[in-house]
């Protein structure tokens, strides 16, 4: 059956979220590595044929178990839309049968299930391969649209669910999966940093990015105490290093605080090469 | 032959010829054991009894069509028909049935077998916190939204560049902002603000990767928030026409009324009062609300009515219409 097989031939990682979901007890709480058996199986064909030893060679998958548990939380979507487009509107009538049962039987909460209007793209040809320009023959190809909006869903279940629904994808159906998923604000934007930092040259480079009509100020870069804004912080812009000395190493990761900006240029450094360049020479005075 | 034998001999002949297939046999004349090509005996399908015959009623059907498969007539037991019909008949029968073989069917996603795959996929399966039922709450503990888009189609590849695509979404109230540093934000991303309803939109598209357009996404949320919070030395030289909402606070409207006040007290021949108490009395704070709502809000009928009162009472006009 389909369902023996795919247990016997997959094995998906399922994650709890902590704190949260319940499951029965069967789960190991060990973390087993993924296998593949189908390979495994073949493996050991090979292995008994070259003659090596039975004992070494034989693994029981009998009592391994399907689902492994890891620590990292799972994701939360708040709205999966899924619109499936095909030309025929039986097939996709008897898909979106086929995608709300699977759905309930899921236990997947259905928010809504509705067909977007068609679109006929029509073109029109001329019918000889030599004048007669009077003949022509008209085309048309026809897109149907089906949506299936569910909400509340894990990542393990939207993973799972849409597994199933595309692996049962008809011939000549394409699909749209648009997920919304929901975070919490990332740690770097609970509070300014700047209350907290010593002594740190903030250059800003992104204003020229976003905000066009903000112009950099050019400053010399000494530092002067009257040169203070009502926040009690110092600001600097530097645009071309000229004459500066060599930019030292890059400072340790302390001193720059929990920058995203950090984070981001440490791996993606390709992307940040103005900024990367701008900080060395910040820090370069700041010494 | 010995006529003694011719006995038996005949009796084997007989049994071959008995034993032997409906196909002829034709063999060459020269009594060659050769078959000719055309003759060849193929695997006689005429000869064997369909499956649909031999199905039991209270079988499985998902050991009939365990996968997708193509619609095989004798394996369905269904009299379908399909097709166009040709003058005076029905449409075409189900046996050599191209259009039947061509449409994709759903014989291997029945009900029953759609509950047994479910039932073992419930285990791979996670449950939503009950904690989160509704969506406001959903939004307080979780006020960052992410979206993005797959793609499943059928063609030489199955990569799609629209997939890259991250778009990020928060509201502004979540953050942790004061006055001028949520001011200074909207001003910095201009477009992507939707005042209506307070939700900032980032969408990134610009690296190849759907992981790095993410991180772009917070990198640019993270920057922006920084950014906000300091205040530069040139933002001092900010002009009315900057200002996204007007400020009584010093402007030349508030001159006007306290002048006028003044002056009224001066005709009435009452002792200076402190400028502080008029502006702090009740008249003033209606003439500047009324003001304050005309100038953000624009005029409408209430807003003007409003207006209107508060000059009759600082002008002491309670006689007009």
């Amino acid at each position: 059956m389909a369902a023996a097989a795919w247990g016997g031939a997959r094995l998906l990682w399922g994650r709890l979220r902590q704190g949260s979901g319940t499951l029965p007890g069967s789960y190991a709480v060990r973390v087993a590595p993924k296998q593949y058996l189908l390979q495994n199986k073949n493996l050991m064909w090979i292995q008994f044929s070259l003659g090596t030893d039975l004992h070494t060679v034989f693994q029981s998958y009998g009592n391994m178990p399907l689902v492994s548990i890891s620590d990292e939380p799972d994701t939360l979507y708040r709205r999966l839309s899924v619109l499936v487009k095909g030309h025929d509107k039986a097939v996709l009538d008897s898909y979106e049968y086929f995608a709300v049962l699977a759905a309930e039987e899921l236990g997947l909460s259905i928010e809504k299930v509705y067909e977007p209007p068609r679109k006929i793209e029509r073109m029109t040809l001329l019918k000889s391969v030599h004048i007669y320009k009077k003949h022509r023959v008209q085309y048309e190809m026809r897109t149907y649209y089906r949506c299936l909006e569910l909400k509340h869903l894990t990542g393990s279940t939207a993973n799972v669910y849409l597994e199933y629904i595309q692996r049962n994808l008809p011939e000549g159906v394409a699909m749209e999966v648009k997920k919304t998923k929901i975070e919490k604000l990332p740690e770097h934007i609970q509070k300014p940093i700047w209350d907290t930092l010593p002594q740190l040259f903030p250059v800003s480079v992104v204003l020229d990015k976003i905000c066009s009509h903000a112009t950099p100020v050019i400053v010399d870069g000494v530092t002067s105490e009257k040169e203070e804004t009502c926040k009690g912080q110092k600001t600097y812009y530097n645009h071309q290093a000229e004459g500066f000395p060599p930019p030292p190493p890059p400072p340790p990761p302390e001193q720059l605080g929990n920058l995203a900006s950090d984070y981001f240029l440490g791996a993606y450094p390709a992307l940040g090469k103005k900024l990367h360049g701008l900080n060395r020479t910040a820090t370069a005075l700041g010494r | 032959m010995l006529p003694r034998l011719r006995g038996a001999w005949t009796l084997a002949l007989l049994q071959s010829a008995a034993n032997s297939t409906a196909v002829p046999q034709n063999r060459s004349e020269s009594g060659g054991t050769h078959w000719r090509r055309r003759e060849v005996p193929r695997h006689n399908r005429l000869l064997g009894i369909p499956r649909t015959k031999k199905m039991p009623v209270d079988q499985d059907w998902s050991n009939v069509y365990p996968v997708a498969a193509s619609f095989k007539p004798s394996v369905v037991p269904l009299p379908i028909r399909m097709g166009y019909p040709m003058k005076k008949r029905a449409p075409p029968s189900k046996e050599g049935n191209l259009e039947l073989i061509k449409i994709p069917n759903f014989l291997h996603l029945t009900p029953g077998a759609v509950k047994k795959h479910c039932a073992a996929l419930k285990n791979f399966c996670t449950v939503w916190p009950t904690a989160l039922d509704s969506d406001e709450k959903c939004e307080q503990h979780f006020p960052v939204e992410i979206d993005t888009v797959d793609y499943v189609s059928a063609g030489p590849s199955i990569r799609n560049p629209k997939a890259r695509v991250v778009t990020l979404r928060v509201k502004l109230s979540k953050l942790n902002l004061d006055d001028h540093a949520k001011k200074k934000l909207i001003k910095l991303v201009g477009e992507r603000y939707s005042k209506d309803t307070d939700i900032l939109t980032i969408t990134t598209d610009r690296c190849p990767l759907r992981r790095q357009n993410y991180d772009y996404g917070i990198y640019l949320l993270t920057v922006l928030y920084h950014e906000s919070w300091k205040t530069e030395k040139w933002e001092s030289e900010k002009t009315d026409a900057d200002m996204e909402e007007y400020i009584w606070e010093n402007t030349c409207s508030q001159k006007n009324v306290l002048d006028t006040l003044l002056r009224i007290k001066a005709a009435e021949k009452i002792s200076d009062v402190p400028r502080e108490e008029l502006l702090a009395s009740e008249i003033v704070e209606n003439y500047k609300n009324s003001v304050v709502l005309l100038k953000n809000e624009g005029e409408t009928e209430d807003n003007m009515s409003k207006y209107k009162e508060s000059v009759k009472k600082l002008l002491n006009l309670q006689g007009f219409q």
